[in-house]
C-alpha cells in the first residue's frame, strides 16, 4: 500500500472512531449537566446543551432524603456479599471442573452450569418470589437478593474460573506436591495466586451485576432492604419527575464501580490475558 | 529461477533513540540455483533479511534485487518467492491435495494443470499415497512435508524456508535434512534456508551467510567456515562441539614462534603461514583456536603432539569426547569410541600444525 | 538405602503404555531410560513420583512400598521437562520452595540455596522472575529445586534436552561432578541416545510397554538386544538389510535378499552362534560408522553410487546405492563425494549385526 492509500485508511478509522465515541459519550455529558440544572430549566421544550444556572446543590439535595444513603448502604452489602459469596463457590466449583470433572460428564456440567445464564430472568420472576416469600425471613431481605443473584453470579464465576484454572499447568501443582505440599498447601502457595487476577475481574463482573439489578430488587424487596435502582423512582414526585436529583443520585451511584475498576485495572488487564502465563 | 542480490540492505526499527538497527549493511550475492543459508543465534537479524526478501518488511535503505532487477518496490506475491515456515500452517478442513492445490486456485490455474502439478510435487515430496487424509491423521514430518509442497507448488524463482526444520525430532530432523537436499538437487531453484542450527546450515547449504549483531560475520562454503573463519565468533558458532579457545603467549624457541597456552605446559606448534601472520602482527599473546575433531588419537604422519590429563570421558556411541585439562586449560577431543582412558589418565593427542588458528587477542579477528 | 525399585509396573489397560515393567536402581546409581518420544517414558516418571496411579505392581523407595503414597510423602524429586517453575514467585522463592515445604529455618535456607546456586551458577538470578530468565538459566534453576530437596530418588525428565549444544556440554559434566546425584537413586529419561550413553550408569531402552535392554552403555549400543535397541541408538540410523545366511565352504556369507549379488562375509567370532541357530533367514544390520568409504575401484566387490553427501562438523555423512538398496555411511570429515560418483565400500564385518526376521532380537548374543 502507498503511503496516500494509507493515509486515507487513518482518516477513515478516525471518523469511525469520533462518532462511537460521539455515541458513547453524550448520554453521559447529557447526564452531567442535566445533574447541574434546576428543575425548570430540565422541563423547557427546548434542551439547553449548557447549563444557564447552575445548580451543584442537587448533590446535597438527594441527600435529605435518608433513603437514599441507606439504599446506597443496602446495595453495597448486597453486591459485596453476593460477590463474595460467588467467587467463594465459583472458585471450588471452577477448580473441580477443571482438574476433577474432565471429559463428557465435566464438559456436559460445565455447559449446563453456563446455560443457567442463557434463558429470560423474568421467566423465573414470579416462582422465585414465591419460593423467597417460603423462607423464614421473608422476600423482603437482605438474604433473599444475596440468594438471588447467586442464580445469575456463580455459573458465570464457575465457568470463567474453570478457564483460568485450566490455563494454569496442572504440572505446577505437580511441581508443589513433589516439593512435598499437600493438594490444599499446593492450592494456596501456587495455583491461586495464579488465578488471583482472574478472580479479580470475576469478583468485578459479579459485583457490578450485583449493583444495578433492578428487575428483582423491586419486585422482591423495597421497604425494610431498599437497593439504589430501586430508590431512584422515589424522585417522582406525584406526576413531576426531579430529573435532576435522578440524574444526580445516578451519577453518585456510579462512583463505586468506576472507582474499582480504576483501582483493579492492573488485575483486569492480567485477568483476561492470563493464558499467556507459562511455566 | 533467479540470482539474489541485496546491496548494502539495512534495516531499522523505529525512530530516534529507541531505533534498533536490525541489519546493517548487509551485501551478499546468492546464486541462480544456489542452495544459500542464512545462519545465526536468535537477534542477530536472519529474520528480518529474510522478511525483507520475500517482501514482509519494508527496506530502509540498499537493494533487494532478483536477477539484477531491483525489487523494493515490489509486493512479495509479485515477487515469485514462496516460503516455508517453521508451523506448517496447513488448513484443517482440507486434505492434503486440496491443501496442496490452494495456492494455484488462488492463481487461478486451471483444473488439469493444478492437477499435473499436485502429481508432480507429490512424486517429489513421496507423499502420494496421503492424498486423500486430512492434516491431523498426518505424523509431524508428513505435515511437514505437505507444508514444504504447498510452497513448491507455485514454482516459484526463489525459495525460502524459514526454520523447517526446528521442532522435528532428531530421527526424523536427520532425514527431512536429506529430504531437502535431494529436491534441491531435482528442482535446482534458488533456496535461501534460514536457521540457528549451524548443523542444519552446514549439511544443506553450499554457502551459509554467517550473522551476528546485525551484520554479515563471514559467506562462504562449510570449509572456509571450519578453516579460515573470519573471526572467533564464527569459529565459536560452526562445529559441535565448539572449538575449544585458549589464551596463549607466543614464545620464540629458535626458529618458529610456539604458542604456550596461559597456566599450564601446553605449547602448540603453528605452520609457515600462521607464523608469519604472527609476525606480521607484532603480538606477544593471541587467542589460540582449534577444533575437538582436530586433535586426534591417531597419528598419521606429519603430525605434532600435545599431552593432557583426561577429566571427563564421555562416550557417545559413534565417538567418544574426551575432556581434557592441562593446569587451568580445560579443551575438548573428539577421539574414537573404542578410546576408553578414564578420568585422570595421561594422554597424548596429535594435530596438524595448519589446523591450529590464530585470533587476535583483543578483536578477535582470524590472524591465519 | 535409598535404593529404587519396580515391581512389575502396569500403566493403561488395552494398549499398556508400560507392561509389567521391572527395574532396581540401586542407591548412588544413574540410571537412564533411553526411547523415542511418546513411548511412555514421562509416565514411568510420573508413576515413579506417584503423580500416576498404576494399573499394577508397585513401587519402593528405600525398601518402602509406595505405592499408595501419595506425591508429597514419598521422598522424590522431580524435574519437568517444561521446567514447572512457579511463574509468580522469584528464583529464590522457586528453589526454595521444597525447604519451605518442611519448613526450615530461614538462616539455614538461605545458606542451602546459596551454596546450590553458587554450583550451578544462577546466584545473580535469584531475584528475577522466571519469564526474566533465558532456558538454560530456568532449568538450573529447576535442578537447583530438586537438588535442595535432598529427596531419596531423582525423577529427571529431559532435563537439557531443549538446550542449546554448548550449555548441553556444560551440564552433562556437571550430572557426573554433582554428589547429590551420586549420593542417591537417580531416574533419568531421554530421548537422546547420545545423552543416555554419556550420563548413565547404567541404560534402560524402553519400548512397547517394557525395557527392551538394561546394560551398561558401551554394551547397549554395540550388543544391542533386538533391531529395536539398534535401531534407536546411533544417528544415523543403523542400515537394515534382510539376507539368508549360506555356508559357502569353510566360510558363512550373508547374501542380501535385495542385491543377491552382494555377499558379505560373517567374522569368526559371530560364526559360531549363527551356525547354532541354524543360518537360514536374518536381518543384517549395518552401523554406519562400520562403512569405510573409498574412491572408485571397479575390481572392488562392494560398489556404490553416491546419492547424497553432506560434509557436518566432525563427520561427512554419504547416502548412497549399494545395487538398488540405500546404504547410508559416516565418512570422516575432511572427505568430498559428488553426487552421483562411484564409490567402493568395505564393511568391517566383525561389527556387523544379525537379527532374528520375526521378532528382531539378536542372533549373536
Amino acid at each position: 500500500m502507498d503511503t496516500n492509500a494509507k493515509r486515507i485508511v487513518v482518516w477513515l478509522i478516525l471518523i469511525g472512531f469520533g462518532i462511537w465515541v460521539l455515541f458513547t459519550l453524550f448520554p453521559l455529558y447529557f447526564m452531567i449537566i442535566t445533574a447541574l440544572k434546576p428543575v425548570e430549566e430540565i422541563n423547557r421544550m427546548v434542551p439547553t446543551f449548557w447549563p444557564e444556572t447552575f445548580r451543584p446543590d442537587n448533590f446535597r439535595g438527594i441527600f435529605a432524603d435518608p433513603g437514599s444513603l441507606k439504599s446506597l448502604i443496602d446495595s453495597v452489602i448486597v453486591a459485596s456479599a453476593n460477590t463474595a459469596l460467588s467467587l467463594f463457590l465459583g472458585t471450588l466449583a471452577g477448580y473441580a471442573l477443571a482438574r476433577y470433572l474432565t471429559g463428557v460428564v465435566g464438559e456436559n456440567l460445565a455447559f449446563f452450569i453456563l446455560s443457567n445464564r442463557m434463558f429470560p430472568p423474568v421467566a423465573i420472576l414470579i416462582p422465585m418470589f414465591f419460593l423467597f416469600d417460603a423462607t423464614p425471613w421473608g422476600t423482603d431481605s437482605y438474604w433473599s437478593l444475596i440468594i438471588l443473584y447467586l442464580v445469575f453470579n456463580m455459573p458465570l464465576a464457575t465457568w470463567l474460573m474453570m478457564v483460568f484454572f485450566r490455563d494454569t499447568p496442572r504440572e505446577l501443582e505437580e511441581a508443589a506436591y513433589l516439593d512435598g505440599y499437600t493438594p490444599l498447601r499446593a492450592f494456596f502457595k501456587v495455583t491461586l495466586p495464579l488465578v488471583f487476577p482472574g478472580m479479580v475481574s470475576v469478583a468485578m463482573l459479579c459485583w457490578i451485576f450485583a449493583w444495578n439489578e433492578y428487575l428483582f430488587a423491586n419486585l422482591l424487596t423495597g421497604t425494610t432492604v431498599k437497593t439504589f435502582p430501586v430508590h431512584i423512582p422515589s424522585f417522582a414526585a406525584g406526576s413531576q419527575t426531579l430529573w435532576n436529583f435522578v440524574m444526580a443520585f445516578s451519577l453518585v451511584a456510579m462512583l463505586p464501580p468506576v472507582i474499582l475498576f480504576i483501582a483493579l485495572r492492573r488485575y483486569m488487564v492480567r485477568g483476561l490475558s492470563l493464558g499467556v502465563v507459562k511455566g | 529461477m533467479a540470482r539474489v542480490t541485496l546491496d548494502r540492505v539495512n534495516k531499522i526499527y523505529g525512530y530516534g533513540p529507541s531505533a534498533v538497527h536490525a541489519v546493517e549493511d548487509l551485501s551478499l550475492e546468492i546464486e541462480d540455483g544456489e542452495f544459500a543459508a542464512i545462519l545465526g543465534p536468535s537477534g542477530c537479524g536472519k529474520t528480518s533479511t529474510l522478511r525483507m526478501i520475500v517482501g514482509l518488511e519494508e527496506i530502509t535503505s540498499g537493494t533487494v534485487a532478483f536477477d539484477g532487477e531491483p525489487m523494493n518496490a515490489r509486493a512479495p506475491e509479485q515477487r515469485n518467492v514462496a516460503m516455508a515456515f517453521e508451523s506448517y500452517a496447513l488448513y484443517p478442513n482440507f486434505n492434503v491435495a486440496q491443501n496442496l492445490a490452494f495456492p494455484l486456485e488462488v492463481k487461478g490455474v486451471d483444473a488439469s494443470e493444478r492437477q499435473r502439478r499436485v502429481e508432480r510435487i507429490a512424486g517429489l515430496l513421496q507423499i502420494g499415497e496421503l492424498m486423500g487424509r486430512r492434516p491431523r491423521e498426518l505424523s509431524g514430518g508428513q505435515q511437514q512435508r505437505v507444508s514444504l509442497g504447498r510452497a513448491l507448488i507455485r514454482e516459484p524463482a526463489v525459495f525460502i524456508l524459514d526454520e523447517v526444520l526446528s521442532h522435528l525430532d532428531a530421527h526424523l530432523k536427520f532425514q527431512m535434512l536429506f529430504e531437502l537436499k535431494r529436491i534441491h538437487q531435482e528442482l535446482e531453484r534458488t533456496m535461501v534456508y534460514v536457521t540457528h542450527d549451524q548443523m542444519e546450515a552446514l549439511a544443506l547449504a553450499d554457502r551459509v551467510a554467517v550473522m551476528s549483531n546485525a551484520r554479515l560475520q563471514q559467506f562462504g562454503d562449510r570449509d572456509a567456515l571450519y578453516d579460515r573463519p573470519a573471526n572467533r565468533f564464527v569459529a565459536d558458532f560452526i562445529g559441535e562441539p565448539p572449538t575449544n579457545f585458549l589464551d596463549a603467549t607466543v614464545v620464540h624457541d629458535g626458529g618458529a614462534p610456539l604458542l604456550h597456552v596461559l597456566g599450564s605446559d601446553l605449547r602448540f606448534a603453528v605452520d609457515g603461514e600462521r607464523a608469519a601472520a604472527i609476525e606480521a602482527a607484532q603480538l606477544d599473546r593471541v587467542t589460540l583456536g582449534i577444533r575437538p575433531q582436530n586433535l586426534t588419537w591417531n597419528t598419521d604422519g606429519d603430525t605434532a603432539v600435545v599431552g593432557a590429563t583426561v577429566d571427563f570421558n564421555e562416550y557417545l556411541g559413534e565417538h567418544t569426547i574426551l575432556t581434557l585439562r592441562d593446569g587451568g586449560a580445560l579443551f575438548r577431543a573428539i577421539v574414537p569410541p573404542n578410546v576408553d582412558a578414564g578420568e585422570g589418565a595421561r594422554v597424548e593427542l596429535h594435530y596438524r600444525t595448519r589446523n591450529v588458528m590464530v585470533f587476535h587477542p583483543e578483536t578477535d579477528e582470524f590472524l591465519g | 538405602m535409598p535404593r529404587l525399585e519396580l515391581d512389575a509396573v502396569c500403566k493403561g489397560y488395552a494398549h499398556p503404555v508400560l507392561d509389567r515393567l521391572s527395574l532396581t536402581v540401586d542407591e548412588g546409581e544413574f540410571f537412564v531410560i533411553v526411547g523415542p518420544s511418546g513411548i511412555g517414558k514421562t509416565t514411568l516418571l510420573r508413576c515413579v513420583a506417584g503423580l500416576e496411579r498404576l494399573d499394577g505392581g508397585r513401587v519402593l523407595i528405600g525398601g518402602r512400598d509406595v505405592t499408595r503414597v501419595p506425591p508429597y510423602r514419598r521422598g522424590a524429586a522431580m524435574t519437568f521437562e517444561s521446567y514447572a517453575l512457579y511463574p509468580h514467585l522469584t528464583v529464590f522463592e522457586n528453589i526454595a520452595s521444597p525447604l519451605r515445604a518442611r519448613g526450615m529455618p530461614a538462616a539455614e535456607l538461605r545458606a542451602t540455596i546459596e551454596a546450590k546456586t553458587t554450583l550451578l551458577r544462577i546466584e545473580h538470578l535469584l531475584e528475577r522472575k522466571p519469564h526474566e530468565i533465558s532456558g538454560g538459566q530456568k532449568q538450573r534453576t529447576a535442578l537447583a529445586r530438586t537438588l535442595v530437596a535432598r529427596p531419596l530418588v531423582f525423577l529427571l525428565d529431559e532435563p537439557i534436552s531443549h538446550l542449546d549444544a554448548k550449555i548441553r556440554h556444560e551440564l552433562r559434566r556437571q550430572f557426573h561432578t554433582l554428589d547429590e546425584l551420586r549420593r542417591v537413586a537417580t531416574l533419568y529419561v531421554t530421548h537422546d541416545y547420545a545423552e543416555a550413553l554419556s550420563l548413565g550408569d547404567r541404560i534402560g531402552v524402553l519400548g512397547h510397554g517394557r525395557l527392551e535392554q538394561i546394560g551398561r552403555p558401551r554394551d547397549i549400543f554395540e550388543r544391542p538386544c533386538n533391531l529395536f535397541v539398534a535401531q534407536h541408538l546411533g544417528q544415523p540410523t543403523i542400515n537394515t538389510y534382510a539376507c539368508a545366511l549360506e555356508r559357502q565352504d569353510d566360510r558363512v556369507l550373508a547374501r542380501l535378499s535385495g542385491a543377491p549379488e552382494i555377499r558379505l562375509p560373517v567374522a569368526d567370532a559371530h560364526r559360531v552362534r549363527l551356525e547354532a541357530s541354524g543360518l537360514g533367514q536374518a536381518t543384517l544390520g549395518v552401523r554406519p560408522q562400520s562403512v569405510r568409504v573409498d574412491g572408485a575401484d571397479p575390481r572392488h566387490p562392494l560398489r556404490a553410487t553416491v546419492d547424497v553427501y553432506e560434509a557436518l562438523g566432525a563427520q561427512g555423512i554419504l547416502l548412497g546405492r549399494l545395487g538398488s538398496l540405500p546404504i547410508t555411511a559416516i565418512t570422516p570429515p575432511e572427505a568430498r563425494f559428488e553426487h552421483g560418483t562411484p564409490v567402493t565400500l568395505d564393511i568391517a564385518s566383525d561389527e556387523l549385526l544379525y537379527f532374528a526376521p520375526d521378532d528382531g532380537r539378536n542372533l549373536v548374543l
